[in-house]
């Protein structure tokens, strides 16, 4: 009993902390402009991030340490060194994505220009996590994050059809136009839905919460179910800016646009709707995102860490959280327009997917920590070809978005 | 119900996306196609904002900052003429002044 409703939190958890701001601009984005012609591409993610995450459960269940620690354990801190600070500089960019999410949410709601909000929100960021505990953080916010089933709900009130959007999920279209784009928005897409914070948070979590092999089953179920419907909820995401946005020419350049594609379902609901959207989703994963940061400096380093510590007794590991949340709003203090950061953050982590990854599926195939749970060849083999396709493609896509070919 | 309210609300702003295609008709290349189609993106965003706000839809503040958004990316667009009604309809909003967005939506709309 108790196993199955940790299976149930943990699927819920999942669903409710899936969407974050990469999630929303850049399904938002390609609903908009390419209709359905982009749900495959949060499919292709979503098998992919389905058995990272499987992997991130199993590996800290059965070895019992975070990725990040084994990999500084198993090959060294120079080996260590490129991929950490690589993905602290992405996670540093995203974070500032999601912060300025929260804080354009708040702008549309009030009419204060965002960077306004940038001060007020960060320190709301920092107070959370020096107070709550683990459990709070993680649960808490994705149990709030369940407001974003509201875009499955218009799916169903705006009347898509079920088959064409099964045929657009499994078989990948090429426009005649805006190839280039649509390029860019494919791997921006793929790179929303497999950030390497996300299992770098669940490994870390697996080891707060104190998981044991009894986990092996619950981390199954609740990686594949809980990836699985929060992957819908992006999938939603798309549907309905394909149904509302795109018949009426509004490309979504930013969140403004963004706000309008709720209203046809709902009302004057859709608008507030999709302002807690934003905000929660967001929120949430600024905070998973400061969290996984000062996990991956700590563990990089050996320090203290735990989010259920007294921050006296995990000092550094506070203080890393403490400079993360503040470097990431001078950035948004800068005024980069917070949808195109985001964008380009889901390319580029795109790009070092395979920085992250690799080393981790070394260990994943290492018996000295894996024992009898080493990965299959079919799980190696699928992680592999999608992270270094996504990579590839990112490398092309980036120069193309930024210089303007079509 | 939904699609038909749709459909209404985007006349206007279909009509203001027209005009801003019709008046950049000659020759363009694919940089123009792309500045023209964002240029269209916002004329819409700006229209359905105004009708969303009539309704009671969507608050004062949202579509004032979404208007001003609007008539800035117009402004510095291939066709900055395209901001002026939607800088009118932004000031009309300031005012509160639903009559004068209605009379500007719906010259929009017969324009």
């Amino acid at each position: 009993m108790k196993r199955l409703l940790a299976i149930g939190l943990g699927i819920v958890t999942s669903i409710g902390g899936f969407l974050d701001a990469g999630s929303i601009a850049t399904s938002a984005q390609a609903g908009a402009a390419f209709g359905y012609g982009l749900l495959w591409a949060v499919a292709l993610g979503t098998v992919c991030v389905i058995f990272l995450v499987e992997m991130s459960g199993r590996f800290a269940i059965v070895s019992g340490h975070t990725i990040t620690d084994a990999i500084r354990k198993r090959f060294g801190f120079p080996a260590l060194a490129a991929p950490f600070a690589v993905t602290m500089l992405v996670n540093l960019l995203v974070l500032a994505s999601e912060l300025g999410a929260v804080c354009v949410a708040l702008e549309l709601a009030t009419g204060i220009p965002f960077q306004f909000w940038a001060v007020p929100v960060a320190i709301a960021l920092w107070l959370l996590l020096w107070v709550a505990t683990f459990d709070v953080v993680e649960e808490g916010t994705a149990l709030l994050g369940l407001v974003t089933l509201c875009f499955v709900v218009a799916v169903f009130k705006l009347g898509a059809e079920p088959a064409e959007l099964m045929r657009a999920t499994l078989v990948p279209t090429l426009p005649t136009e805006e190839r280039a784009h649509y390029l860019f928005l494919a791997v921006s897409i793929v790179g929303a839905t497999i950030a390497p914070y996300l299992f770098l948070f669940y490994s870390s979590g697996a080891i707060e919460d104190k998981w044991d092999k009894s986990y092996l089953l619950p981390n199954r179920v609740v990686a594949t179910l809980g990836m699985l419907f929060g992957a819908a909820i992006s999938m939603a995401v798309i549907v309905v800016a394909a149904l509302t946005l795109k018949p009426q020419g509004v490309r979504v350049e930013d969140y403004h646009q963004a706000a309008l594609m709720l209203i046809p379902a709902f009302g004057h609901w859709g608008f507030k709707l999709f302002l807690a959207s934003l905000a929660i989703a967001c929120f949430g994963a600024a905070l998973e995102l400061s969290l996984a940061s000062a996990y991956a400096a700590a563990q990089t380093f050996g320090w203290n860490w735990g989010e259920d510590l007294k921050p006296r007794r995990a000092a550094r590991f506070s203080v890393a959280y403490t400079g993360f949340i503040a470097v990431a709003t001078l950035i948004v203090l800068a005024g980069v327009n917070p949808m195109k950061l985001t964008l380009f953050s889901m390319a580029i982590t795109a790009v070092i997917l395979p920085l992250t990854v690799l080393p981790f599926l070394l260990l994943m195939n290492d018996r000295i920590y894996m024992k009898d749970h080493v990965n299959s060849r079919f799980s190696n083999v699928v992680v592999v070809l999608i992270v270094f396709l996504s990579a590839v493609l990112a490398l092309v896509a980036i120069p193309l978005e930024m210089f303007g070919s079509q | 119900m939904l699609s038909t309210d749709y459909d209404a609300n985007s006349h206007a702003g279909m009509r203001l996306a027209a005009l801003v295609v019709l008046l950049a008709l000659a020759g363009c290349g694919d940089q123009r196609a792309a500045e023209l189609e964002s240029a269209n993106s916002w004329s819409v965003t700006a229209v359905l904002a105004a009708r969303h706000w009539l309704r009671g839809e969507v608050p004062s503040a949202y579509a004032r900052r979404t208007l001003k958004r609007a008539a800035e990316e117009l402004a510095k667009g291939p066709l900055p003429g395209a901001a002026q009604p939607v800088e009118e309809l932004r000031a009309a909003i300031e005012r509160r002044d639903r009559a004068e967005v209605r009379a500007l939506l719906s010259e929009l709309a017969g324009g």
